[in-house]
């Protein structure tokens, strides 16, 4: 995936200025940057939401699993039904998205649980999940996936998407340089909307 | 249970309180003509229940309440869905809706009495009243769908019937619904309105015109009593559909 040059604006007021990036097929890299560097606003072009009004985007992922800053869950939906949500209608959707919230540490009768009736970390987990269930994603774009989480947790989540990066791109943006180290990652800073 | 025995009690209680105040004052007045007692209208009532034409108007009017307000209904919902989607529709349409729903009922009588035939101004009345009701919430409903969820399934290339049954839907659930109680009710007032004025044969405006003419005030308020019964049988069913909505989406406060 390269990014080359990249320009975007909110209106008057500019966010990434010339950002040239090149990200590897596979493997875990970290972009961090303070808030406002233009971080959530690069995720949000890699997956497709906001097109940059100048620079070249190529091979984008054609089917990116994306956490958001918000964990996004349909709140008429419980744990288990919002992740099989995104798997369609295939038999094991239903067992493949139990298989994802068991992963996260989620229980049986956590999982059967609306969104409202679980705790922030638990629906962080949540949205974490439906990002790793999902067989054909080619990238995994995180913004914060750790948010909210307790430390054993994230060493938890940590090794599932150090072992989901053998096979795709996993993007994690965070402001947290420990998160580099627990992953393993090759890091890249953001700084007043240039990629250093 | 206990709660619903609770509930009933409340509410025989607060029946009786106002029919026992309504009692004092017929007493007080002593003029049946200004304001009959309860017992007498009870008894009116009860002789025009035992008549076939009580129940023919009865059901005649409620028919023609219920096709104004199902077509309304049907009419407004699709109507904007589209008025969302396209915007210069949107501002063709909604003026037009605004002056229908600010505009007096009586002044629509009037007018579609030239243009209607009896039989069809009351449906066709409460078509008007409910139509840029439902539209306006329906709209409102749309708009207020989390924008975020809508780019999460974007993201998650979820297909387009899994968006609208799985997030519009529920979305848009407590603002149907409550457009379409607070529509039942124009629809009775609305339609009954026109039947009044308009009085097709065989209908409960006809029957309460008369009554009014002849100065029978205990069968107008048998038949305002019928009206309001009809109605808080249909608020009642819609509110059933409510209930099982809410069971399938149990965080969605749906208007009740």
């Amino acid at each position: 995936m390269t990014l080359n040059r990249l320009f975007f604006a909110y209106g008057e007021k500019p966010i990434l200025f010339n950002a040239s990036l090149d990200l590897p097929k596979t493997g875990v890299v970290c972009l961090i940057g303070d808030s406002g560097s233009g971080k959530t606003t690069l995720l949000r072009i890699l997956c497709g939401l906001e097109t940059p009004q100048a620079g070249e985007l190529t091979d984008l992922p054609s089917r990116p699993a994306v956490v958001f800053q918000e964990d996004r869950l349909l709140p008429w939906k419980t744990a288990l039904e919002n992740v099989a949500l995104v798997l369609g209608d295939t038999p094991d959707a239903k067992t493949r998205a139990k298989q994802a919230l068991a992963s996260v540490g989620l229980s049986d009768e956590e999982q059967a649980r609306l969104p409202k009736a679980l705790s922030g970390g638990q629906c962080r987990r949540v949205a974490l999940a439906r990002a790793l269930a999902l067989p054909d994603a080619d990238a995994l774009l995180l913004d914060e996936p750790f948010a909210g989480l307790d430390d054993d947790l994230v060493d938890t989540a940590a090794a599932l998407l150090r072992e989901a990066a053998k096979d795709k791109l996993v993007l994690v943006i965070t402001h947290d340089t420990d998160d580099q180290k627990r992953l393993n990652a090759t890091l890249l800073r953001l700084r007043n909307g240039v990629v250093e | 249970m206990k709660d619903f025995t609770k509930k009933i009690a409340v509410g025989v209680g607060v029946a009786a309180f106002w029919l026992a105040v309504w009692e004092i004052l017929s007493l007080c007045v002593s003029a049946e003509l200004l304001l009959p007692s309860p017992f007498k209208v009870a008894a009116t009532w009860w002789a025009l229940a035992k008549t076939a034409a009580f129940w023919a108007a009865a059901g005649t009017s409620l028919l023609r309440v219920v096709c104004g307000f199902a077509a309304g209904a049907l009419v407004g919902t699709p109507l904007a869905f589209a008025t969302h989607k396209c915007a210069p529709l949107r501002t063709l349409v909604a003026p037009l809706l605004h002056i229908v729903r600010a505009a007096p009922v009586a002044s629509f009588i009037i007018l579609a009495l030239v243009w209607i035939k009896t039989a069809w101004l009351p449906p066709f009345i409460s078509f008007l009243m409910v139509l840029p009701l439902v539209w306006a919430n329906v709209e409102q409903g749309l708009a207020e769908t989390d924008p975020k969820l809508l780019e999460m399934a974007a993201v998650y290339r979820l297909p387009k019937r899994v968006v609208r049954r799985q997030i519009r839907l529920p979305s848009l659930a407590p603002y149907l619904l409550s457009a379409c109680k607070t529509g039942l009710g124009f629809a009775w007032k609305s339609g009954i309105a026109a039947e009044v004025i308009c009085r097709p044969a065989g209908s409960v405006g006809n029957a309460l015109y008369r009554a009014k003419l002849l100065l029978e005030t205990p069968e107008v308020f048998a038949w305002t009593g019928t009206v309001v019964v009809l109605s808080v049988v249909l608020e009642k069913l819609l509110v059933l559909a409510a209930d099982r909505l809410q069971t399938r989406h149990p965080q969605k406060e749906v208007a009740k």
